[in-house]
């Protein structure tokens, strides 16, 4: 009997250790295979991708952006090719041509119909130019203005997929207005949702009231955050399209805006309501990670011994000193930690940022926080839709460069945590 | 002890409690009950702290019962007593840390230099530099010991360096830890042994200059031999400080105390000089608890 109720115990332990290694193997293996695809996927755009015809010679390298072709030194070009007609296009409107939408990009200078250019724009000369070599005419087409080491960095596959415009064309696909909507969204979100949540925590957890409907009011606050750390991020994206970007109509439409400060291009350029722009994006993003900073800066503020805050308040000290010099100094690496685990997940959200810039194609990086942007996810998300399996390949690209963004996010974290762990010998 | 009971101080304002005077008288032998029924050896020692009426609740738990104790000058009282009779809870109003807990409040007096420690008007923070404490549990700051001392004063004014110096040194050199961490002064002060680092805590309450110094059971962490260490400082720093130190060791309460109080369930059973307290006892929970058939 005693022998019987060993074994059955027995099993029963080395049972539970058998499945707790399963468990573990099981998602390590998941994550193997995981990264294996979207590396094997990704690497196949970034490296030893098949652009003969493109790239067979990296030197001069066709312009992206149409309104590069306003830069292109036509009669040279023209002579180069020996085709005179190019030399009209250096008085050509170029920019108001890319609004006209005869062309959204400066490869689809092949597919323009001239003709009706001519016509469109009153300007006849144009219609010789649909006698042009326009692939030869890409390939020799410099654009003025790079600098070597950029030009070098951008011919690199890496660096002229993290840098150049998203594309039409699968191999020409880059990512670098998404990257840099990504990181002005995140800057704004962090610089925000830090001190915003750090604050709250220590309000909540160091500034306990005493007077019983306080400490009611105080306990319904705390259980709304914790319970706001659960709501689907799309929920905040609605928030942040009625609260941020249009301001509920009471100040204006964002086209109308009540207030502004400084002309559209400046850097500085801020109008009221905000509109579909970068600061608006940050502000849901914080939104979302808002409740996760709060509640991380919590725990790590509850996990300074007691004795500490009692030993400084008893030399005299007050609340805020003893915030200062004792509980905050001790939480910090927690709070980071926290909050840059909170970052990552606030770089790779796709949804609430969807709700306030919506899939749209753009080719310049933002210059200030009211200028139209858009984020990682959402280009990955684009890609991954489209029918061409190329651009499958591209998607799996922007993936491996959402992870390194990621990675160096949470490295960050970790270099912080040890920094001020090692601050004391 | 023929001591006779009304020998309060002639200055003393004694304006309150007409009314609870024969209560006490009923909770207590006459001997120990008037506060100034401090022994000859203190009677010549002024009286640091006065308290009268001290009660004490956690919520609606009565902690404190009606204490009229007198703290004197440059003497060390020992409060003893079981597990949970208030003597934590006493030394806590004593520096109003008790206003930590939401739960806590207190009537009655705690006079110092005149001011009443309780009243509301009473700069708790400001109290504190006057008022320093020592913890059960050894808890350096996790900063270098220097820092540790230095935390204090730092915390009132701007100190220049070497004015800064000089108080560390001084402040180490009183709690008897000088000689030994003299060359590791920049290194973490969670180095140190438990011993060590309860002498820092004792250097860091010295630093800001207290009057009084509460020691909440400093040495129940510690081995005997850095016991001995603690005790052989608290007899030193008695010349310069008055000490109100609470501790559940009797041999500890004989060794370092010249006043000794006993408390049980809320109240301040006997008060007196140790030497009495521990030879004549004049209430007999008192001589129960210190020959160990209770508590």
């Amino acid at each position: 009997m005693t022998d019987r109720r060993r074994m059955i115990r027995t099993i029963k332990n080395r049972g539970f250790v058998v499945v707790c290694v399963a468990a573990t193997s099981v998602s390590i293996a998941a994550l193997a295979v995981l990264l294996f695809a979207v590396v094997k996927q990704g690497t196949k755009h970034l490296i030893g991708f098949d652009r003969a015809g493109v790239t067979a010679d990296r030197a001069p390298q066709p312009p992206d952006e149409f309104t590069d072709l306003a830069d292109v030194d036509w009669p040279a070009l023209a002579a180069s090719l020996e085709t005179p007609a190019l030399a009209t296009l250096t008085d050509m409107p170029w920019r108001r041509l890319g609004r006209a939408q005869s062309f959204e990009y400066a490869d689809e200078i092949i597919d323009v119909d001239w003709p009706a250019a001519a016509d469109t724009l009153a300007w006849p000369e144009l219609a010789t130019l649909g006698t042009v070599d326009w692939d030869r005419a890409l390939e020799v087409m410099t654009v003025p203005g790079f600098g070597r080491i950029a030009a070098t960095w951008r011919n690199s596959e890496i660096g002229q997929f993290v840098t150049s415009p998203p594309s039409r064309r699968p191999e020409r696909a880059g990512i670098g207005p998404s990257l840099a909507g990504t990181i002005w969204i995140c800057a704004v979100c962090g610089l925000v949702a830090l001190p915003l949540g750090v604050g709250t925590a220590i309000f909540l957890e160091e500034y306990r009231p005493k007077p019983r409907w306080a400490r009611a009011a105080h306990a319904f606050v705390q259980l709304n955050i914790s319970n706001l750390a659960g709501v689907p991020s799309i929920v905040y994206g609605i928030i942040g399209l009625t609260a941020f970007v249009q301001m509920f109509d009471v100040l204006g439409t964002p086209n109308d805006p009540w207030f502004t400060l400084g002309t559209p291009d400046a850097w500085y350029y801020l109008q009221v309501p905000f509109g579909r722009g970068v600061l608006a994006g940050g502000l849901t993003l914080m939104l979302v990670i808002l409740p996760i900073v709060i509640v991380s800066a919590q725990e790590a503020l509850r996990a300074v011994p007691d004795s500490l805050r009692q030993g400084s308040l008893a030399l005299g000290s007050t609340r805020w000193q003893t915030i200062r010099r004792m509980t905050l100094p001790s939480a910090i690496p927690g709070i980071m930690t926290g909050s840059i685990l909170a970052m990552s997940r606030a770089i790779g959200e796709a949804a609430p940022v969807l709700i306030i810039c919506g899939i749209v194609f753009i080719r310049f990086l933002p210059q200030n926080v009211m200028d139209e942007f858009t984020a990682l996810p959402l280009q990955i998300y684009d890609w991954a839709g489209r029918p061409q399996e190329d651009f499958h390949r591209v998607a799996a690209s922007g993936i491996l460069v959402l992870l390194a963004v990621l990675l160096t996010f949470n490295a960050i974290a970790i270099v912080i945590r040890q920094r001020f762990q090692k601050a004391m010998p | 002890m023929t001591n006779p009971a009304p020998a309060a101080p002639a200055d003393a304002p004694r304006t309150q409690r007409p009314r609870e005077q024969p209560v006490i008288e009923v909770m207590r032998p006459k001997t120990t009950t008037s506060p100034s029924a401090t022994p000859t050896a203190a009677d010549e020692a002024r009286v640091a702290v006065r308290i009268r009426g001290l009660n004490a609740w956690y919520g609606d738990f009565q902690a404190l019962q009606e204490i009229d104790l007198d703290i004197l000058h440059a003497r060390v009282t020992a409060l003893i007593g079981p597990s949970g009779c208030g003597k934590s809870t006493f030394l806590r109003w004593l520096n109003r840390m008790n206003d930590l807990v939401p739960t806590a409040r207190a009537t009655g007096t705690v006079d110092l230099h005149g001011r009443d420690l309780l009243s509301r008007a009473m700069d708790v923070v400001e109290l504190r530099q006057h008022v320093g404490m020592v913890f059960q549990k050894p808890n350096p700051f996790p900063k270098s010991i220097y820092d540790n001392i230095a935390f204090g004063p730092r915390l009132h004014r701007r100190i220049p360096r070497r004015e800064l110096d000089a108080l560390v040194e001084r402040s180490l050199r009183q709690a008897a830890l000088w000689d030994e961490v003299k060359d590791r002064l920049k290194r973490s002060a969670l180095g140190l042994s438990g011993g060590q680092q309860q002498r820092l805590c004792i250097a860091r309450a010295l630093a800001v200059e207290p009057e009084l110094i509460l020691m909440d059971e400093p040495c129940s962490a510690l081995d005997p031999k850095s016991t001995a260490r603690i005790e052989e400082l608290i007899r030193e720093l008695r010349q310069t400080y008055t000490i109100v130190i609470v501790t559940h060791n009797m041999q500890q309460a004989a060794r370092v105390s010249d006043v000794t109080a006993f408390f049980c369930e809320g109240r301040l059973v006997e008060s007196g000089l140790t030497d009495t307290i521990f030879t004549q006892p004049a209430h007999e929970e008192t001589e129960n608890y210190i020959s160990g058939r209770f508590g």
